[in-house]
């Protein structure tokens, strides 16, 4: 596999990743398909969450956090579930406690049927963190004016969706999610909605930075492959943003020069 | 007293959280809300127990 030149990595908060995958834990067959995609895929962080002890029916919550020593890749907690501000707060201390971690990932769940984000209280939430020391990755949606005052209130990166979480849809307003890598300078991920390796390849030709995907990968037929194919699809992706692509044309253009061609015009 | 623990009913002498948390041994590592409030692992000592409060304890899961 080829791989993007050592100079170009992913920085979030001045950390430096190697990696442009960021993958979630749940959902999967088994806790050894899960480690095997993280083994195979080298994410730079894997997600991760809080609940109730005992109250997780998935049977690889046994033994998680064991794996995740033993896996020693770094862990970003997440909020989700959180539908008020006040719990996003107690859930991030409880995760930095827990993971002894700064970084969360800022879900604040705005429609339980679509899971989009509450973007109009995300703003004010992601502000009340970053003063209190955390490094937040908000879950967004492609909204240019709400990404705009993530950033202006100290969010170093943020993270757009492309389509609603665990829908696999895909990038489902590409006008929307290329204007808004035009217009927004700071890292940004795409989180949720992807479902094929090519999705991830064509955000990353729009120049986004990274994408975070859980579902996508663990629903697989063969979820270990599929961390592969994702793997690949990333770096084939930023390779093509980086290489800069042709300008697309109307007309057809001939490849073969035509000059010299053998028999033209003579009859 | 009676409080409660993830939402049952549990009988306790303890007094603080900290003899509470000594009395259950929770596998580690968890983090603790008392009546919806993060108690940081600083202030288990000095965090006093009352009849019928709610104890949650939180622990790492898998998540997206």
């Amino acid at each position: 596999m080829n791989h993007p030149a050592s100079s170009d990595h992913l920085e979030l908060y001045g950390q430096i990743f190697t990696s442009r995958l960021l993958l979630g834990t749940s959902r999967y067959p088994s806790p050894a398909i899960l480690e095997a995609s993280i083994a195979i895929s080298q994410p730079a962080m894997i997600t991760a969450s809080l609940r109730r002890q005992g109250a997780n029916p998935e049977k690889i919550s046994s033994g998680f956090w064991e794996l995740l020593k033993k896996l020693d890749v770094p862990v970003l907690p997440n909020t989700a579930g959180c539908h008020r501000p006040e719990e996003v707060f107690q859930i991030a201390h409880m995760a930095r406690e827990v993971f002894e971690t700064d970084w969360i990932k800022l879900e604040l769940i705005g429609d339980d049927y679509t899971l989009q984000p509450d973007t109009l209280r995300l703003v004010q939430t992601a502000e009340t963190l970053i003063k209190e020391g955390f490094k937040v990755l908000p879950y967004c949606t492609e909204d240019l004016v709400v990404c705009q005052r993530l950033v202006d209130v100290g969010c170093q990166a943020i993270m757009p969706w492309a389509a609603p979480i665990g829908t696999g849809k895909g990038p489902s307003n590409p006008y929307g999610l290329r204007l808004l890598r035009e217009r927004i300078t700071v890292p940004m991920i795409i989180d949720a909605g992807l479902g094929l390796p090519s999705h991830a390849t064509t955000v990353m030709e729009w120049g986004y930075d990274a994408v975070l995907l859980n579902t996508a990968v663990a629903l697989a037929h063969d979820p270990t492959r599929m961390a592969k194919a994702f793997t690949s699809a990333v770096v084939a992706g930023r390779e093509g943003f980086l290489a800069g692509a042709m300008p697309a044309h109307e007309q057809a253009q001939a490849s073969t020069p035509t000059l010299g061609t053998p028999f033209w015009h003579q009859n | 007293m009676q409080v409660f623990l993830n939402q049952t009913a549990h009988n306790t002498k303890a007094a603080r959280l900290i003899d509470l948390l000594e009395e259950i041994s929770p596998s580690p590592p968890f983090a603790i809300a008392h009546n919806g409030a993060f108690i940081p692992k600083g202030s288990y000592m000095s965090t006093l127990i009352d009849e019928g409060d709610h104890i949650e304890i939180i622990a790492p899961i898998t998540g997206g």
